[in-house]
């Protein structure tokens, strides 16, 4: 597949001239508004925070415009999934997965894996994929699991040989760092690799779709799915869900429209061709870090960046059935991941005048910058524009009535100008949803699928009614982790939660919302003060922040989800068509879930206690050491004294570094584990005798570790 | 299924050999051997070994000679049915017996040495991974990329943020006190 160069030129001109038209129309109303009687300093500023902030509202309106247009018109003639051939039945090259992980929900990975392998299975297709779980796991409780897991998941589906687990000792460069791993040692043997995150799930036919794809179109250097929101319990969950399925669509469909051949990469549910990727894709250092994290935090992006200047295509395969992800389970944990990407996204702006890099690349990084950077604009915008009120009702002498230029000619008046200009800029910020509206309710088949045009509709108020509560909480979030992150706050690399457990609690709730609540008491109280009209018209912004605490905690909960869900309010099409993989994984993962976690006192170390304890799970640890550090010998006196401080001592005595240094020497594990079994009790800690008695009353199959 | 034989310990107490008995039950349960039957008489194996000995000299616990006993029976089981020598390590045996669902499959043959059928054997013997496929090394370095303008002006200010917190507390201030100060003049 390619794209006429001069076709996709014409569609760009055509998308930005729309922007630059709507964005220019508004700075000159917005002018004309504020310069009355001549332009104070503070009109200029707002004028200058407009204009950018403008353009992103018009840019999003535009993309769902020109997406609502190619959807309407049966989707876009040089889509990539269109050199899809129904009846092809040329034999596949092997084609890796791989999935890196860190200290992730093993039983969610590995369900995730097995139902992509039997659906692989079902289609005859098993044998031309090799599976790879990266392990960056520093947490021994996880590792072991894996571990166990992985032997157990190979023995149940016959994997071995097809599924392949390693676990690196130092994690350097994090995920991307994982997946540059992965291809230094084997990806010289596979053209192509499948790219998936902890809690991705794709169909074999998605899978298998996305190898023909390759196939078909040699220029293609990554092909993005665009995977559907699954599995969310909690109500920001289910928002975030109804939200991406519902209105997704013609965001993607527009984006296709004007990116072509030259899109993005997401990071996840991508196929990649290897041999470019290694060798134009490897991630420059960035100036002046240490090595360990010297590498781009949001590795994507660049990559895509580096994939089009090698000249190869990235594609966005956004019809595509059959790719799945899961979301943040709340809206703490939803600031948590936005913080790691705002980091990664700031950091983009080291490439954007960076030599060879392709002008759309430019324009991909420049979005993902202010996609954080603009809640910093908004904000500004918002303190600047309650000052400027203050100062039009108190100091300067023309009020927004005062009849001049564009009002004048109208003859409508400054403020009904201004009322104009907002009714204007919510339009385009709600027409994206209103098109969306529109297509599924125009379609018989895809609104039945949101459970009826009267639960649609009532979606789309309780979606709206929410998204605008959470947005200047996600401002000042976003506003602060710009800030904190460009004066050189450290942001860690954490394990993502992707599920919820047991809610957001008062204590996370408070913490993590206080200055919120206060920024919107103080602001609801200073706009009073300037005028009760300023105070009411910016009411749903102080009372989004006013409202956080409670307002996060019940987003966090699953009841209010499930009670909307009862009566198929925010109801998605999978859940009421569910794909045959999302209903298995549903089955697995409610099943694992059901079983007898192990006893608390022993849940802190139960995978260190596993490996030392259990024979078998020993000779799996010990194994995989021996094929992965043959060079291993005899443990020196650091070793000993560690050994005999975790039998004397029990595992609590080792700090996680010592855990780890242990876990990694296989002649001190298979030693350890002899010498627990053959020491008398009182040579031992109690908590080990205590922990051989405990751990044979769980049930003897080992499904995971930690579900013995 | 052999008959359980009366055991009549003629050294140890009655509280050492109950011990002994609940350290070998919890190894063998550990070993994943559900079949009571079969556990019971290895564990009455095993102990009327430690039994038929002469008792320790040096104090050596009887738990500690029960399991240190099952651990030579197994190293005997093993050695014998992944033919290798005695002392090589049981990690492969434990690890083929894990691998070709042994003790599920053939639930009274652990420790057996005469009634181990030859699939097990066999199954034990060839139960291996590979926890990946044979390397293929590439050379994935950066390309050299010419970041243009910004490590000059932007490097050289990140570096030192990074490296010295307190100017960039500092800075912070400044910053803070600047726009009091900025918004002092402005709204006068």
């Amino acid at each position: 597949m390619s794209i006429d160069a001069r076709q996709l030129t014409r569609r760009r001109i055509v998308f930005f001239s729309i922007i630059l038209l709507l964005t220019s129309v508004a700075t000159w109303v917005m002018a004309d508004i504020l310069w009355r009687g001549g332009v104070t300093r503070t009109e200029m500023f707002i004028l200058a925070l407009f204009i950018p902030l403008f353009a992103l509202v018009s840019f999003g309106f535009t993309q769902a415009l020109v997406g609502l247009w190619v959807l309407w018109r049966g989707g876009d003639p040089h889509r990539i999934t269109t050199t899809l051939k129904e009846d092809d039945t040329t034999p596949l090259p092997v084609t890796a997965i791989a999935l890196p992980i860190y200290n992730e929900d093993v039983s969610q990975v590995y369900e995730g894996l097995r139902i992509m392998f039997r659906s692989l299975e079902a289609l005859g297709q098993a044998d031309r994929f090799d599976f790879f779980i990266l392990s960056d796991s520093n947490d021994p409780n996880k590792w072991i699991e894996e571990e166990v897991s992985w032997v157990e998941l190979c023995k149940q589906v016959k994997g071995f040989g097809r599924i392949f687990y390693r676990h690196r000792q130092i994690p350097l460069n994090r995920k991307s760092g994982n997946i540059s791993d992965f291809c230094r040692r084997w990806g010289a043997r596979y053209r192509y690799m499948v790219v998936l995150d902890a809690d991705s799930l794709m169909s074999g036919k998605a899978l298998v779709s996305l190898v023909r794809l390759m196939e078909a179109n040699p220029r293609a250097g990554i092909i993005q799915t665009a995977p559907q929101l699954i599995r969310c319990a909690t109500l920001y969950g289910r928002l975030l869900q109804f939200a991406s399925t519902l209105y997704g669509p013609v965001f993607l469909a527009g984006m296709n429209f004007w990116q072509g051949n030259e899109g993005n990469y997401w990071g996840h549910n991508a196929i990649i061709r290897l041999a470019p990727f290694i060798e134009h894709c490897a991630l420059p250092d960035i100036p002046g870090q240490p090595q360990a994290s010297s590498k781009f935090m949001s590795h994507d992006y660049v990559e895509a960046a580096l994939m089009l200047r090698s000249g190869y295509e990235v594609w966005l395969a956004y019809d595509l059935p059959g790719s799945y992800e899961g979301g943040p389970p709340s809206l703490i944990d939803n600031a948590k991941r936005d913080r790691r990407w705002c980091k990664g996204n700031l950091q983009h702006a080291w490439l954007l005048f960076a030599k060879g890099i392709h002008h759309i690349s430019r324009l991909h990084l420049m979005l993902g910058i202010f996609s954080y950077l603009s809640s910093l604009l908004w904000l500004l915008l918002l303190v600047a524009g309650s000052f400027q009120c203050y100062r039009e009702w108190y100091v300067l002498p023309h009020g927004y009535d005062y009849d001049v230029g564009l009002s004048r000619l109208l003859d409508i008046g400054g403020g009904r100008l201004a009322l104009g200009l907002f009714i204007f800029t919510m339009s385009l910020l709600l027409a994206p949803k209103f098109f969306s509206w529109i297509l599924a309710a125009r379609d018989p088949h895809r609104r039945r699928r949101f459970g009826g045009m009267l639960r649609l509709c009532s979606g789309c108020l309780i979606e709206q009614l929410f998204s605008m509560l959470v947005a200047p909480v996600q401002m000042l979030f976003h506003s602060f982790f710009v800030v904190t992150i460009l004066l050189g706050t450290r942001v860690g690399w954490g394990t993502q939660k992707r599920a919820p457990t047991g809610g957001v609690d008062w204590g996370d709730a408070v913490r993590m919302h206080w200055i919120h609540m206060c920024a919107g008491l103080l602001w609801g109280a200073i706009a009073w003060q300037i005028h009760p009209t300023l105070f009411w018209w910016m009411s749903p912004v102080f009372g989004g922040l006013v409202l956080a605490v409670p307002f996060s905690m019940l987003l966090g909960q699953t009841d209010p989800a499930r009670a909307l869900a009862r009566v198929g309010l925010l109801t998605t099409p999978q859940e009421i068509v569910v794909p045959n993989e999302v209903s298995h994984l549903d089955r697995n993962l409610t099943a694992i879930r059901e079983r007898i976690p192990p006893p608390e006192r022993l849940r802190e170390h139960y995978g260190f206690m596993q490996v030392l304890l259990d024979p078998l799970v020993n000779s799996v640890h010990v194994s995989l050491l021996r094929q992965r550090h043959k060079q291993r010998g005899a443990p020196g006196e650091y070793y000993r004294a560690m050994e005999e401080k975790v039998l004397r001592d029990g595992p609590g005595a080792l700090t996680h570094r010592e855990k780890t240094a242990l876990l990694l020497h296989p002649v001190s594990m298979a030693r350890l584990h002899q010498q627990i079994w053959l020491l008398p009790d009182a040579q031992l800690s109690p908590w080990w005798t205590m922990a051989m008695r405990q751990y044979n009353i769980l049930t003897s199959q080992p499904a995971t570790a930690l579900y013995r | 299924m052999d008959a359980l034989t009366p055991f009549v310990p003629v050294w140890g107490t009655p509280e050492e050999w109950n011990l002994a008995y609940e350290k070998v039950e919890n190894y063998l349960r550990a070993f994943r051997v559900e079949s009571r039957l079969h556990r019971a008489r290895l564990i009455q194996m095993v102990l009327q070994r430690v039994a038929d000995r002469p008792p320790p000299t040096d104090g050596t616990p009887l738990t500690t000679l029960a399991i240190r006993e099952v651990q030579t029976m197994m190293q005997e089981w093993f050695g014998r049915i992944m033919e290798e020598p005695q002392d090589a390590s049981d990690t492969p045996g434990r690890l083929g017996l894990l691998l070709c669902d042994g003790q599920t499959r053939w639930p009274y043959c652990f420790l057996e040495l005469e009634r181990v059928p030859e699939e097990m054997m066999t199954k034990m013997r060839k139960a291996m991974f590979r926890a990946g496929p044979d390397l293929a090394v590439s050379n994935m370095v950066p390309r050299e990329i010419d970041l243009g303008l910004m490590p000059e002006f932007v490097g050289d200010a990140l570096e030192t943020f990074q490296r010295k917190p307190f100017i960039r507390a500092v800075i912070l201030w400044a910053l803070l006190l600047g726009l009091l100060g900025f918004l002092f003049w402005y709204t006068r």
